[in-house]
């Protein structure tokens, strides 16, 4: 479980985060969704402590990140996958070398096993053809493919995701989407999905919450968080819905 | 011409800001520099240290430097052909161009130049090629599989930039000699035997054994600031640019004092006046 607790972040004088608490249970698929730059992708960096939360506690299974050593922080972080805005692939390496360097790099398996392993992964995200292409080769949609079997090598308890659909194709971003229900049912993973794809929420998400202003202001149900009243609805959908509105009008 | 007081207060205004800017900007470049060097010598000390990584920067920075300090080394030869030969000719001392030429090359002429293309050439590929990993968001992947990026990124680069830096030396001390040998006959018909024959009579081997040491400090510290600012940069690409900029102005600064810190100990020491 990841429990959130009164986390604070501010930039300078701009305040990022203020005061957010969240629980998010085991085999969950918690979406979290705001508005471009309101602090989704600093609230997943201070949950794994990319960057530190000025005040706050953030538990992951227990242990507070926000307080651990070094070498406790690399331990915790072996629990979390995370798949980064445009899929953060290392330039100078192939996709195989990609998807294998966190087990070759701490060497936790033999040759042969690892190459098992991530032809496993890559057949799972459908990107075995590509094993010896280099990033700069592969579309947006194939870099978050290669980059969920990469965050996915590690077995990790948490898969954390950053925007995983933004900039894509409907198509890419289609089949990322069912990349990540497939993901979950057959692994059984909890995901933490941030995101402004109001699609992929719906999707994918099983909680919906909405990241407003530095805080969270309503956690709902995939059930309830699609309905025409919900508060969610109305911050996405109707938002848009009057923002065409108001430009036809203009123009 | 300024002809409105509103003119007048914006440039002010906008002189103020941009100098608040630099401040602000130079303080986090050198918080970053004393954050890389403790950082450093915290993850030296920790396991994986990876040979194999050392190995290819070794040969990467190598590979990298030789065109340039090559170039530059034949041109300071006829640099000094140039100005040993016409010096010399004038004042009747063409017999001590050797010794002179041999000793200036090698206790501070190809130091200086090694260290400032090695800093245009190998710091900035550093600051860029790590700043373009900050920027995508490689450093935070790396973290995120508990990888730290001072082991796998910093240490292998400065380590081997520190072996390759004192090769490179070497190599531009032999060719800056053979340069100035073959200018200095093109161009003053000065016999190579004239040149070479008494080639090292200044020289005593703490004068060599001095040049190395220094290099090696040149190499680790400029490698380790072009690290600091590509590792601690923030923003796009203008940021990017900055950095860079940054990296050769801070390193080109810290070759000139390393220069002359080593060149106050080692006269205080007796050590030059030894070697002479």
């Amino acid at each position: 479980m990841i429990r959130i607790s009164n986390v604070h972040k501010s930039f300078e004088t701009n305040k990022v985060l203020d005061n957010i608490s969240l629980d998010i249970e085991d085999a969950d698929t918690f979406v979290i969704v705001g508005k471009s730059g309101i602090g989704k992708s600093v609230l997943l960096k201070c949950i794994t402590r990319l960057i530190d939360a000025d005040t706050g506690i953030i538990y992951i299974d227990d242990e507070d990140i926000t307080a651990a050593s070094r070498n406790d922080l690399l331990r915790i972080r072996w629990k979390i996958g995370m798949v980064l805005q445009e899929g953060a692939l290392f330039d100078s390496m192939n996709v195989f070398e990609n998807v294998a360097f966190p087990l070759i790099y701490h060497k936790l398996a033999p040759m042969n096993e690892i190459r098992k392993k991530v032809f496993r992964f890559l057949d799972l995200v459908e990107m075995s053809e590509f094993v010896h292409s280099f990033p700069a080769e592969l579309s947006g949609g194939m870099k978050r493919k290669v980059s969920l079997a990469r965050a996915m090598i590690m077995e990790p308890k948490y898969l954390l995701y950053d925007e995983p659909t933004s900039g894509l194709d409907p198509e890419s971003a289609g089949i990322v989407e069912s990349l990540i229900l497939k993901l979950k049912q057959e692994l059984k993973i909890t995901s933490l999905i941030v995101t402004h794809d109001i699609d992929l929420a719906k999707y994918v998400g099983e909680k919906i919450a909405l990241l407003e202003n530095g805080t969270i202001t309503t956690i709902m149900t995939k059930e309830t968080a699609f309905l025409p009243t919900s508060v969610i609805y109305k911050h996405f959908i109707s938002n848009r819905e009057r923002v065409h509105k108001n430009n036809e009008n203009q123009f | 011409m300024i002809d409105t007081i509103a003119e007048k207060y914006r440039i002010y205004h906008v002189v103020t800001e941009s100098r608040e800017n630099t401040l602000k900007e130079w303080s986090v470049t050198a918080r970053g520099i004393l954050r890389i060097y403790l950082n450093f010598f915290y993850w030296l000390f920790h396991r994986p240290f990876k040979i194999i990584q050392i190995v290819e920067q070794f040969m990467r920075c190598l590979i990298e430097g030789f065109v340039t300090i090559i170039i530059g080394s034949v041109v300071m030869g006829m640099f000094i052909a140039w100005l040993g030969g016409y010096f010399g000719s004038l004042y009747g001392s063409i017999n001590l161009i050797g010794p002179t030429a041999t000793f200036g090359i090698i206790h501070e002429f190809t130091i200086l130049l090694v260290g400032m293309l090695y800093a245009c050439r190998v710091g900035t590929a550093f600051t860029v090629e790590i700043g373009s990993m900050a920027m995508s968001g490689q450093l935070d992947a790396q973290r995120m599989m508990a990888v730290e990026p001072i082991q796998l990124i910093v240490i292998p680069r400065v380590v081997g930039s520190v072996l390759s830096i004192l090769l490179l030396l070497g190599i531009s001390n032999g060719i800056s000699l053979i340069s100035t040998t073959l200018f200095l006959n093109l161009w003053f018909q000065v016999a190579p035997s004239t040149i070479l024959d008494n080639a090292f009579t200044f020289l005593k081997s703490g004068t060599v054994t001095q040049s190395f040491v220094r290099i090696a400090l040149i190499g680790f510290f400029i490698s380790l600031n072009a690290c600091a600012a590509g590792f601690y940069f923030n923003g796009g690409a203008i940021e990017l640019g900055k950095a860079t900029t940054k990296s050769i102005v801070i390193n080109f600064i810290y070759v000139l004092i390393i220069m002359l810190i080593t060149q106050i100990l080692l006269t205080l020491t007796g050590f030059f006046t030894d070697a002479l």
